[in-house]
């Protein structure tokens, strides 16, 4: 499967591809939510670059991420789950595994299954 | 060498010698059932773990943060190819550590929950055989944050040493 790549504050995330319907460059007048608010995470020094918008999900806004980093293939079955333990924490974020390309670890991350991103609406914007 | 008296004392039959019997207060129970404890150090305190709770024990290696983690499960992992979670037990404890300006120790790795954890411990003490009768309830003035994972109790080097229940450990980790 091919994936999409993205850091912040020096983790590296990965979507699934097929998930997104589109990728286009930050623009501050479109409605969009950041990635470290969706993910509980500090936005210092997040500069946004990208915004993802996932298919089958029109009535969401749009997740911003800082510069995007790569778009390439893996194999799925290299990507491991979480142990029981971390699972549960990660859960609510939408982490469900995490693949291995050389020293770093690329955190697999779904949205559709990000408590944050699901409870939101355009009409609400999240914001 | 008490295990040594123990086989040389069952291979010769010593106590039916002729001779050689000793005194009913002084012998030994060679059928006295042992158990396997791992001895752990945490900060100044000493706990166990029952042996066959525990997979392997790694030297500390680097400790890496994961979307979720908690100061009780600070990290993960990577071993043989696959993700384990590590538990900071001194939180669950509160205990403190040995002064470390620089994270150092060892993971003791679980066989216990998806066998996918393991418990991050300052020092590993010894591994013994125990006889059961070594063994013994907890004392009631144990302190609450032990006690709630400590199953039994036996001395070691004069010190009160509680035996942790790692089942109990990671489902609270889980919860």
């Amino acid at each position: 499967m091919e994936i999409l790549t993205f850091y912040h504050q020096q983790q590296c995330y990965g979507v699934q591809a097929e998930q997104l319907a589109a990728i286009s460059a930050y623009s501050p007048a479109g409605k969009g939510v950041s990635f470290p608010l969706l993910m509980s995470l500090t936005e210092q020094d997040f500069v946004p670059q990208h915004i993802l918008l996932l298919k089958n999900q029109a009535a969401k806004p749009a997740i911003i991420i800082a510069q995007m980093e790569d778009i390439f293939a893996i194999d799925s079955q290299q990507v491991r789950t979480l142990p029981a333990i971390a699972a549960a924490l990660a859960a609510s974020s939408g982490i469900y595994g995490v693949y291995r390309q050389t020293d770093n670890l690329i955190w697999m991350v779904d949205f559709t299954k990000n408590t944050y991103y699901t409870s939101l609406t355009l009409a609400s914007d999240g914001e | 060498m008490l295990n040594y008296v123990r086989r040389l004392s069952k291979t010769l039959n010593i106590s039916r010698m002729e001779g050689c019997r000793l005194p009913d207060t002084e012998i030994i129970d060679v059928n006295e059932e042992e158990i396997k404890l791992l001895i752990f150090q945490l900060g100044e305190h000493y706990f166990a773990f029952y042996g066959q709770e525990s997979r392997e024990v790694l030297p500390y290696h680097s400790l890496v943060w994961f979307p979720g983690a908690t100061d009780k499960i600070p990290g993960v992992i990577y071993i043989r190819g696959d993700i384990a979670a590590i538990i900071d037990i001194s939180q669950f404890l509160h205990t403190s550590r040995h002064g470390q300006t620089v994270p150092r120790g060892f993971f003791i790795m679980l066989k216990t929950g998806d066998g996918r954890s393991g418990v991050w411990v300052d020092q590993i003490v010894d591994v013994l055989d125990v006889p059961l009768s070594a063994i013994t309830p907890l004392l009631p003035t144990l302190d609450e944050n032990i006690k709630q994972f400590a199953v039994s109790q036996f001395t070691y080097q004069n010190k009160v040493t509680p035996i942790l229940s790692a089942d109990m450990l990671v489902e609270r980790a889980a919860g």
